[in-house]
Protein backbone atom coordinates (compact mmCIF):
# COMPACT_ATOMS: atom_id res chain seq x y z
CA UNK A 1 0.00 0.00 0.00
CA UNK A 2 2.92 2.59 0.80
CA UNK A 3 4.03 2.06 -3.08
CA UNK A 4 0.95 3.01 -4.08
CA UNK A 5 0.85 5.92 -1.77
CA UNK A 6 4.32 6.77 -2.91
CA UNK A 7 4.20 6.61 -6.55
CA UNK A 8 0.29 9.49 -6.03
CA UNK A 9 2.75 11.63 -3.84
CA UNK A 10 5.78 11.55 -6.85
CA UNK A 11 3.59 11.92 -9.31
CA UNK A 12 1.23 14.79 -8.02
CA UNK A 13 3.39 16.90 -5.68
CA UNK A 14 7.13 16.14 -7.41
CA UNK A 15 5.84 15.72 -10.56
CA UNK A 16 7.85 12.94 -11.90
CA UNK A 17 5.91 12.22 -14.95
CA UNK A 18 4.61 9.26 -16.33
CA UNK A 19 3.88 5.96 -14.97
CA UNK A 20 6.01 5.34 -12.03
CA UNK A 21 8.09 2.04 -11.72
CA UNK A 22 8.68 1.43 -8.12
CA UNK A 23 11.71 -0.62 -8.82
CA UNK A 24 13.85 2.28 -9.98
CA UNK A 25 15.82 4.28 -8.22
CA UNK A 26 15.38 7.89 -7.53
CA UNK A 27 18.21 8.88 -9.04
CA UNK A 28 16.40 6.84 -12.36
CA UNK A 29 13.14 8.60 -11.48
CA UNK A 30 15.39 11.90 -11.96
CA UNK A 31 14.53 13.07 -7.97
CA UNK A 32 16.65 15.99 -7.47
CA UNK A 33 18.75 16.07 -3.49
CA UNK A 34 17.02 18.72 -2.74
CA UNK A 35 12.91 16.90 -3.23
CA UNK A 36 14.69 13.97 -1.94
CA UNK A 37 15.44 16.23 1.28
CA UNK A 38 11.68 17.42 1.24
CA UNK A 39 10.67 14.20 0.63
CA UNK A 40 12.29 12.80 3.79
CA UNK A 41 10.98 15.95 5.94
CA UNK A 42 7.48 15.43 4.59
CA UNK A 43 7.36 11.45 5.35
CA UNK A 44 8.62 12.52 8.90
CA UNK A 45 5.66 14.78 9.97
CA UNK A 46 2.91 12.68 7.69
CA UNK A 47 4.27 9.91 10.03
CA UNK A 48 5.74 10.73 12.72
CA UNK A 49 8.60 8.59 11.88
CA UNK A 50 12.45 9.09 11.36
CA UNK A 51 13.63 9.04 8.00
CA UNK A 52 17.81 8.94 8.14
CA UNK A 53 19.79 10.61 5.46
CA UNK A 54 21.49 7.14 4.74
CA UNK A 55 18.05 5.44 3.98
CA UNK A 56 16.59 7.69 1.40
CA UNK A 57 19.36 8.29 -1.06
CA UNK A 58 19.39 8.73 -4.96
CA UNK A 59 20.13 4.76 -4.75
CA UNK A 60 16.79 4.09 -2.90
CA UNK A 61 14.00 2.53 -4.65
CA UNK A 62 10.33 3.47 -4.40
CA UNK A 63 9.71 -0.34 -3.16
CA UNK A 64 12.69 0.05 -0.56
CA UNK A 65 11.36 3.25 1.03
CA UNK A 66 7.71 1.58 1.12
CA UNK A 67 9.43 -1.22 2.64
CA UNK A 68 11.06 1.27 5.13
CA UNK A 69 7.80 3.17 6.31
CA UNK A 70 6.08 -0.06 6.69
CA UNK A 71 8.89 -1.39 8.87
CA UNK A 72 8.78 1.77 10.81
CA UNK A 73 5.01 0.91 11.49
CA UNK A 74 3.95 3.98 9.27
CA UNK A 75 0.18 3.92 9.50
CA UNK A 76 -1.46 5.75 6.20
CA UNK A 77 -4.62 7.84 7.16
CA UNK A 78 -7.75 6.54 6.27
CA UNK B 1 3.83 69.26 -21.48
CA UNK B 2 7.50 70.36 -22.98
CA UNK B 3 9.70 67.40 -22.89
CA UNK B 4 12.95 68.66 -22.73
CA UNK B 5 14.76 65.66 -22.56
CA UNK B 6 15.10 62.70 -25.32
CA UNK B 7 18.97 61.38 -25.05
CA UNK B 8 17.16 58.34 -23.52
CA UNK B 9 14.68 55.49 -25.25
CA UNK B 10 11.27 56.27 -23.77
CA UNK B 11 9.99 53.33 -21.53
CA UNK B 12 6.39 52.28 -21.50
CA UNK B 13 4.36 50.03 -19.58
CA UNK B 14 2.74 47.42 -21.68
CA UNK B 15 1.81 44.74 -18.84
CA UNK B 16 0.38 45.13 -15.68
CA UNK B 17 -0.36 42.21 -13.09
CA UNK B 18 -1.05 42.55 -8.88
CA UNK B 19 -2.45 40.11 -6.23
CA UNK B 20 -4.04 42.93 -3.27
CA UNK B 21 -6.16 43.31 -1.00
CA UNK B 22 -8.78 44.49 -3.16
CA UNK B 23 -8.46 41.80 -5.74
CA UNK B 24 -6.24 39.05 -7.04
CA UNK B 25 -6.04 40.40 -10.36
CA UNK B 26 -5.56 43.83 -11.54
CA UNK B 27 -9.07 44.50 -12.88
CA UNK B 28 -10.18 43.40 -9.56
CA UNK B 29 -8.19 45.58 -7.53
CA UNK B 30 -8.55 48.48 -9.89
CA UNK B 31 -12.25 48.23 -9.46
CA UNK B 32 -12.66 47.89 -6.06
CA UNK B 33 -10.15 51.07 -6.04
CA UNK B 34 -11.92 52.90 -8.20
CA UNK B 35 -15.11 52.09 -5.70
CA UNK B 36 -13.09 53.35 -2.75
CA UNK B 37 -14.53 49.96 -1.44
CA UNK B 38 -11.96 49.84 2.41
CA UNK B 39 -10.63 46.05 2.28
CA UNK B 40 -9.50 46.41 6.58
CA UNK B 41 -10.93 43.80 8.39
CA UNK B 42 -9.94 41.24 11.54
CA UNK B 43 -7.44 38.51 10.69
CA UNK B 44 -7.97 35.46 12.48
CA UNK B 45 -3.97 35.42 12.34
CA UNK B 46 -3.53 38.64 14.82
CA UNK B 47 -5.87 37.18 17.12
CA UNK B 48 -5.18 38.00 20.83
CA UNK B 49 -3.18 40.93 18.88
CA UNK B 50 -2.85 44.69 20.20
CA UNK B 51 -4.10 45.34 16.72
CA UNK B 52 -5.67 42.01 15.59
CA UNK B 53 -6.76 44.02 11.29
CA UNK B 54 -5.39 44.01 8.54
CA UNK B 55 -5.48 44.16 4.56
CA UNK B 56 -5.27 40.81 3.62
CA UNK B 57 -4.90 39.10 0.36
CA UNK B 58 -7.18 36.43 1.30
CA UNK B 59 -9.05 35.70 -1.24
CA UNK B 60 -5.48 34.25 -2.96
CA UNK B 61 -5.78 30.90 -3.39
CA UNK B 62 -1.89 29.95 -3.93
CA UNK B 63 -2.33 25.83 -4.87
CA UNK B 64 -5.56 26.65 -7.16
CA UNK B 65 -2.99 29.46 -8.95
CA UNK B 66 0.36 27.67 -8.80
CA UNK B 67 -0.58 23.94 -8.24
CA UNK B 68 2.13 21.80 -5.55
CA UNK B 69 4.90 24.01 -6.63
CA UNK B 70 3.51 26.34 -4.36
CA UNK B 71 4.39 24.67 -1.13
CA UNK B 72 8.40 25.77 -2.36
CA UNK B 73 7.38 29.12 -2.20
CA UNK B 74 6.81 31.39 1.02
CA UNK B 75 3.90 33.76 0.26
CA UNK B 76 5.20 36.84 -0.52
CA UNK B 77 7.03 34.76 -3.77
CA UNK B 78 3.40 33.11 -4.61
CA UNK B 79 2.26 36.70 -4.98
CA UNK B 80 5.24 38.06 -6.89
CA UNK B 81 4.92 35.26 -9.10
CA UNK B 82 1.07 35.45 -9.62
CA UNK B 83 1.79 38.74 -10.60
CA UNK B 84 4.20 38.10 -13.11
CA UNK B 85 2.29 35.13 -14.35
CA UNK B 86 -1.20 37.87 -14.92
CA UNK B 87 1.83 41.04 -16.17
CA UNK B 88 3.61 38.86 -18.66
CA UNK B 89 0.15 37.86 -19.93
CA UNK B 90 -1.00 41.32 -20.09
CA UNK B 91 1.61 42.92 -22.48
CA UNK B 92 0.52 40.33 -24.71
CA UNK B 93 4.35 38.13 -23.73
CA UNK B 94 2.55 34.79 -22.42
CA UNK B 95 5.15 32.19 -24.44
CA UNK B 96 7.83 34.62 -25.15
CA UNK B 97 8.98 36.97 -28.02
CA UNK B 98 11.40 37.83 -26.46
CA UNK B 99 15.45 36.22 -26.06
CA UNK B 100 14.70 35.10 -22.48
CA UNK B 101 19.11 36.15 -21.74
CA UNK B 102 17.58 39.91 -22.46
CA UNK B 103 14.46 39.94 -19.83
CA UNK B 104 15.63 41.15 -16.37
CA UNK B 105 13.55 41.01 -13.36
CA UNK B 106 13.53 43.52 -10.38
CA UNK B 107 11.66 42.72 -7.57
CA UNK B 108 11.42 44.82 -4.59
CA UNK B 109 10.97 43.62 -0.95
CA UNK B 110 10.57 45.17 2.57
CA UNK B 111 10.83 42.05 5.04
CA UNK B 112 11.24 38.98 2.51
CA UNK B 113 10.08 35.25 4.04
CA UNK B 114 9.29 36.09 7.10
CA UNK B 115 6.38 33.96 7.93
CA UNK B 116 8.90 30.40 6.50
CA UNK B 117 11.42 32.03 9.09
CA UNK B 118 8.94 32.17 12.19
CA UNK B 119 7.22 28.90 10.97
CA UNK B 120 10.38 26.79 10.81
CA UNK B 121 11.67 28.53 13.81
CA UNK B 122 8.82 27.57 15.73
CA UNK B 123 9.88 23.86 14.84
CA UNK B 124 13.58 24.10 15.57
CA UNK B 125 12.55 25.31 19.38
CA UNK B 126 9.43 23.03 19.68
CA UNK B 127 11.12 19.59 18.16
CA UNK B 128 14.59 20.33 17.22
CA UNK B 129 16.71 21.13 13.74
CA UNK B 130 15.53 17.80 12.36
CA UNK B 131 12.14 19.45 12.16
CA UNK B 132 13.17 22.32 10.11
CA UNK B 133 12.51 21.88 6.46
CA UNK B 134 14.94 21.30 3.79
CA UNK B 135 13.26 24.07 1.98
CA UNK B 136 13.92 26.78 4.38
CA UNK B 137 16.69 28.88 3.30
CA UNK B 138 15.29 28.82 -0.55
CA UNK B 139 11.73 29.67 0.48
CA UNK B 140 12.41 32.82 3.09
CA UNK B 141 15.65 34.45 1.37
CA UNK B 142 14.50 38.57 0.25
CA UNK B 143 15.87 37.42 -3.20
CA UNK B 144 13.48 34.55 -4.06
CA UNK B 145 10.72 36.09 -5.01
CA UNK B 146 12.87 37.57 -8.43
CA UNK B 147 14.64 34.23 -8.51
CA UNK B 148 11.36 32.68 -8.80
CA UNK B 149 9.87 34.65 -10.74
CA UNK B 150 12.88 34.07 -13.65
CA UNK B 151 12.51 30.41 -12.81
CA UNK B 152 9.10 30.02 -13.40
CA UNK B 153 9.21 32.02 -16.89
CA UNK B 154 12.16 31.05 -17.83
CA UNK B 155 14.08 34.12 -17.87
CA UNK B 156 18.23 34.40 -17.81
CA UNK B 157 18.35 38.43 -17.52
CA UNK B 158 19.42 39.88 -14.04
CA UNK B 159 17.40 39.12 -11.56
CA UNK B 160 17.63 41.19 -8.84
CA UNK B 161 15.75 42.40 -5.17
CA UNK B 162 16.35 45.14 -4.22
CA UNK B 163 15.16 46.75 -0.75
CA UNK B 164 14.53 49.88 0.12
CA UNK B 165 11.62 49.41 2.67
CA UNK B 166 8.45 50.91 2.07
CA UNK B 167 10.51 52.31 -1.24
CA UNK B 168 11.33 49.09 -2.88
CA UNK B 169 8.46 48.76 -5.51
CA UNK B 170 9.21 52.15 -6.52
CA UNK B 171 13.12 51.38 -6.39
CA UNK B 172 12.53 48.53 -8.49
CA UNK B 173 10.97 50.58 -11.48
CA UNK B 174 13.40 52.91 -11.30
CA UNK B 175 16.16 50.57 -11.25
CA UNK B 176 13.89 49.09 -14.72
CA UNK B 177 14.39 51.73 -16.03
CA UNK B 178 17.84 52.19 -16.08
CA UNK B 179 18.60 48.83 -17.24
CA UNK B 180 16.12 49.65 -20.41
CA UNK B 181 17.47 53.09 -21.27
CA UNK B 182 21.15 51.53 -20.55
CA UNK B 183 20.12 48.44 -23.39
CA UNK B 184 21.33 45.98 -20.68
CA UNK B 185 17.94 44.57 -20.73
CA UNK B 186 14.69 44.40 -23.92
CA UNK B 187 12.03 43.58 -21.30
CA UNK B 188 12.28 44.02 -17.42
CA UNK B 189 9.21 42.59 -15.47
CA UNK B 190 9.61 45.01 -12.28
CA UNK B 191 7.58 45.17 -8.39
CA UNK B 192 7.53 44.44 -5.41
CA UNK B 193 6.03 41.78 -2.94
CA UNK B 194 5.48 41.29 0.80
CA UNK B 195 3.37 39.05 2.63
CA UNK B 196 4.49 39.77 6.22
CA UNK B 197 0.86 39.77 8.19
CA UNK B 198 2.60 37.76 11.49
CA UNK B 199 1.81 38.72 15.28
CA UNK B 200 5.83 39.23 14.88
CA UNK B 201 5.24 42.27 12.52
CA UNK B 202 2.29 43.86 13.76
CA UNK B 203 3.53 43.58 17.47
CA UNK B 204 6.63 45.20 16.16
CA UNK B 205 4.87 48.12 14.09
CA UNK B 206 2.98 48.25 17.35
CA UNK B 207 5.28 48.97 18.84
CA UNK B 208 6.55 51.54 17.16
CA UNK B 209 3.33 53.11 17.44
CA UNK B 210 2.75 52.75 13.07
CA UNK B 211 -0.12 51.32 12.77
CA UNK B 212 -3.75 52.83 13.42
CA UNK B 213 -5.20 50.87 16.76
CA UNK B 214 -9.17 51.11 15.15
CA UNK B 215 -10.32 47.60 16.50
CA UNK B 216 -13.85 48.95 16.60
CA UNK B 217 -14.02 50.02 13.05
CA UNK B 218 -10.90 48.53 11.10
CA UNK B 219 -13.32 49.04 7.81
CA UNK B 220 -12.62 53.09 8.88
CA UNK B 221 -8.54 52.62 9.88
CA UNK B 222 -6.76 53.15 6.95
CA UNK B 223 -8.09 56.84 6.47
CA UNK B 224 -4.73 59.23 4.75
CA UNK B 225 -4.47 62.63 5.21
CA UNK B 226 -7.54 62.69 7.21
CA UNK B 227 -8.12 64.44 10.77
CA UNK B 228 -8.54 61.00 12.50
CA UNK B 229 -5.79 59.13 10.79
CA UNK B 230 -3.92 57.10 13.71
CA UNK B 231 -1.25 54.77 11.91
CA UNK B 232 -1.01 52.73 8.79
CA UNK B 233 -2.74 49.05 8.11
CA UNK B 234 -0.77 46.55 7.73
CA UNK B 235 -1.06 44.68 4.11
CA UNK B 236 0.19 42.28 2.06
CA UNK B 237 0.26 41.62 -1.42
CA UNK B 238 2.69 41.98 -4.77
CA UNK B 239 2.30 44.14 -8.12
CA UNK B 240 4.64 43.00 -11.13
CA UNK B 241 5.10 45.23 -14.33
CA UNK B 242 6.07 44.66 -17.84
CA UNK B 243 8.39 47.68 -19.16
CA UNK B 244 9.87 48.00 -22.39
CA UNK B 245 11.34 50.17 -25.01
CA UNK B 246 8.37 52.25 -26.56
CA UNK B 247 9.70 51.43 -29.74
CA UNK B 248 9.65 47.77 -29.26
CA UNK B 249 6.58 47.76 -28.26
CA UNK B 250 5.21 49.84 -30.99
CA UNK B 251 7.04 47.31 -33.25
CA UNK B 252 4.86 44.25 -31.70
CA UNK B 253 1.77 46.02 -31.89
CA UNK B 254 1.21 46.55 -28.30
CA UNK B 255 -0.56 49.61 -27.34
CA UNK B 256 1.00 50.77 -23.78
CA UNK B 257 -1.06 52.08 -20.43
CA UNK B 258 1.73 55.09 -19.80
CA UNK B 259 5.30 55.72 -20.05
CA UNK B 260 7.55 55.79 -17.44
CA UNK B 261 9.44 59.07 -18.00
CA UNK B 262 11.66 59.31 -15.06
CA UNK B 263 12.46 58.06 -11.38
CA UNK B 264 14.23 60.19 -8.66
CA UNK B 265 15.93 59.10 -5.43
CA UNK B 266 17.52 60.01 -2.43
CA UNK B 267 18.36 59.16 0.94
CA UNK B 268 17.64 61.66 4.18
CA UNK B 269 20.18 60.77 6.36
CA UNK B 270 17.87 61.69 9.15
CA UNK B 271 17.00 59.45 11.40
CA UNK B 272 16.41 55.59 11.86
CA UNK B 273 12.38 55.79 11.00
CA UNK B 274 11.08 59.25 10.52
CA UNK B 275 10.77 61.23 8.14
CA UNK B 276 12.70 64.55 7.71
CA UNK B 277 10.33 67.51 9.04
CA UNK B 278 11.32 69.57 6.20
CA UNK B 279 10.64 67.07 3.54
CA UNK B 280 13.95 67.34 2.32
CA UNK B 281 14.97 64.58 1.41
CA UNK B 282 11.97 63.66 -0.27
CA UNK B 283 12.01 67.05 -2.61
CA UNK B 284 15.26 65.76 -3.61
CA UNK B 285 13.74 63.10 -4.92
CA UNK B 286 11.00 64.54 -6.19
CA UNK B 287 12.85 66.72 -8.23
CA UNK B 288 15.70 64.95 -9.63
CA UNK B 289 12.66 62.27 -10.94
CA UNK B 290 10.78 65.46 -12.65
CA UNK B 291 14.36 66.66 -14.14
CA UNK B 292 15.02 63.25 -15.31
CA UNK B 293 11.20 63.43 -16.84
CA UNK B 294 12.15 66.26 -18.87
CA UNK B 295 8.58 67.68 -17.07
CA UNK B 296 7.44 70.71 -14.64
CA UNK B 297 5.71 70.36 -11.89
CA UNK B 298 3.48 72.24 -13.66
CA UNK B 299 2.89 69.63 -15.96
CA UNK B 300 1.75 67.13 -13.46
CA UNK B 301 -1.97 66.60 -12.79
CA UNK B 302 -2.02 63.58 -10.29
CA UNK B 303 0.01 62.60 -7.46
CA UNK B 304 -0.42 59.47 -6.16
CA UNK B 305 0.78 59.83 -2.48
CA UNK B 306 2.55 57.51 -0.18
CA UNK B 307 0.50 58.97 2.15
CA UNK B 308 -0.24 55.80 4.71
CA UNK B 309 -1.69 57.31 7.16
CA UNK B 310 0.68 58.46 10.02
CA UNK B 311 -0.22 61.29 11.44
CA UNK B 312 3.61 62.59 10.86
CA UNK B 313 4.08 61.12 7.36
CA UNK B 314 1.03 62.47 6.16
CA UNK B 315 1.66 65.69 7.47
CA UNK B 316 5.09 66.17 6.05
CA UNK B 317 4.13 64.73 2.31
CA UNK B 318 0.91 67.00 2.05
CA UNK B 319 3.74 70.09 3.02
CA UNK B 320 5.94 68.65 -0.28
CA UNK B 321 3.01 68.57 -2.32
CA UNK B 322 1.95 71.93 -1.60
CA UNK B 323 5.26 73.25 -1.64
CA UNK B 324 5.81 71.54 -5.17
CA UNK B 325 2.85 71.45 -7.15
CA UNK B 326 0.37 74.31 -5.33
CA UNK B 327 -3.06 73.43 -4.05
CA UNK B 328 -4.78 72.25 -7.18
CA UNK B 329 -3.13 69.05 -8.29
CA UNK B 330 -5.42 66.44 -8.19
CA UNK B 331 -3.71 63.69 -5.02
CA UNK B 332 -4.63 60.43 -3.75
CA UNK B 333 -3.77 57.95 -1.36
CA UNK B 334 -4.82 54.44 -2.57
CA UNK B 335 -3.94 52.82 0.42
CA UNK B 336 -7.23 54.06 2.24
CA UNK B 337 -8.15 51.13 0.46
CA UNK B 338 -5.92 48.95 0.26
CA UNK B 339 -3.60 49.10 3.71
CA UNK B 340 -0.09 49.28 3.23
CA UNK B 341 1.41 46.68 1.23
CA UNK B 342 5.16 47.48 2.44
CA UNK B 343 7.52 46.75 -0.44
CA UNK B 344 4.78 45.76 -3.12
CA UNK B 345 3.23 49.22 -2.07
CA UNK B 346 4.99 51.56 -4.64
CA UNK B 347 4.19 48.98 -7.42
CA UNK B 348 0.54 48.43 -7.28
CA UNK B 349 0.55 52.47 -6.76
CA UNK B 350 2.34 52.97 -10.13
CA UNK B 351 0.42 50.39 -11.59
CA UNK B 352 -2.83 52.27 -10.38
CA UNK B 353 -1.07 55.77 -11.59
CA UNK B 354 -0.73 53.86 -14.81
CA UNK B 355 -4.58 52.78 -15.24
CA UNK B 356 -5.25 56.33 -14.04
CA UNK B 357 -3.30 58.00 -16.99
CA UNK B 358 -4.84 55.28 -19.36
CA UNK B 359 -8.48 56.36 -18.64
CA UNK B 360 -8.64 59.69 -17.50
CA UNK B 361 -9.73 58.89 -14.02
CA UNK B 362 -8.51 58.91 -10.23
CA UNK B 363 -9.56 57.32 -7.40
CA UNK B 364 -10.65 58.56 -4.07
CA UNK B 365 -8.97 58.48 -1.00
CA UNK B 366 -10.98 56.03 1.27
CA UNK B 367 -12.21 56.77 4.34
CA UNK B 368 -11.23 60.61 3.84
CA UNK B 369 -13.83 63.34 5.19
CA UNK B 370 -12.18 65.97 6.70
CA UNK B 371 -8.18 67.00 6.30
CA UNK B 372 -6.04 67.03 9.10
CA UNK B 373 -5.22 70.57 10.63
CA UNK B 374 -1.49 69.96 10.00
CA UNK B 375 -2.51 68.70 6.60
CA UNK B 376 -1.73 71.74 3.88
CA UNK B 377 -3.83 72.74 1.14
CA UNK B 378 -3.70 70.24 -1.18
CA UNK B 379 -6.54 69.02 -3.34
CA UNK B 380 -7.36 65.42 -2.14
CA UNK B 381 -9.57 63.36 -4.70
CA UNK B 382 -12.32 61.78 -2.17
CA UNK B 383 -15.91 60.58 -2.20
CA UNK B 384 -16.06 59.31 -5.66
CA UNK B 385 -13.84 58.47 -8.41
CA UNK B 386 -12.84 61.82 -10.23
CA UNK B 387 -12.74 61.85 -13.95
CA UNK B 388 -10.10 64.02 -15.24
CA UNK B 389 -7.33 64.09 -18.01
CA UNK B 390 -3.72 62.73 -16.54
CA UNK B 391 -1.25 63.52 -19.16
CA UNK B 392 1.32 63.87 -16.34
CA UNK B 393 1.43 61.56 -13.05
CA UNK B 394 3.81 61.19 -9.45
CA UNK B 395 4.21 58.45 -7.64
CA UNK B 396 6.02 58.62 -4.24
CA UNK B 397 7.18 56.53 -1.92
CA UNK B 398 8.83 56.78 1.34
CA UNK B 399 10.65 53.93 3.36
CA UNK B 400 12.29 53.62 6.79
CA UNK B 401 15.12 54.15 6.93
CA UNK B 402 14.67 57.69 4.99
CA UNK B 403 14.62 55.95 1.63
CA UNK B 404 12.60 58.16 -1.07
CA UNK B 405 11.46 57.43 -4.24
CA UNK B 406 9.60 58.47 -6.95
CA UNK B 407 8.33 58.09 -10.28
CA UNK B 408 7.11 60.14 -12.98
CA UNK B 409 4.41 58.43 -15.26
CA UNK B 410 2.64 59.91 -18.54
CA UNK B 411 0.79 59.32 -21.39
CA UNK B 412 2.48 57.32 -24.27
Amino acid sequence: MFVEYLTTLLSTVYKVPGVIDPDKSFTELEVDSLSLAELGAQLEDEFGIAVDEDELTGQTTVTELAGLLQSRGADIPA
Amino acid sequence: MNRRRQQYPDVVITGIGMVTPAGTDTATAWKATCAGLPTAAPDARLDGMAVDFTCAASAFDAHRVLGSDARRMDPFTQYAVAAAREAVADAGAAGGPWDPARVGVLIGTAVGGLETWLEQAGRLRDTGARAVNPLTVPKAIGNMAAATVALDLGLNGPALAVSTACASGTTALGLALDLLRAGRCDIVLAGGADAAVTPLLSGAFDRLKALSRRRADPSAASRPFDRQRDGFVLAEGAAVLVLERAADARARGRRPYASLLGYGESSDAYHLTSPDPDGNGARLALRRALADAGVDASDVALVNAHATGTPQGDAVEARLIHSAFGPHTAVTSTKGVTGHMLGAAGAAEAAFTALSIDQGVIPPTANFEEPGADIADIDIVHGAVRSAPVPVAVSNSFGFGGHNAVVVLGRA
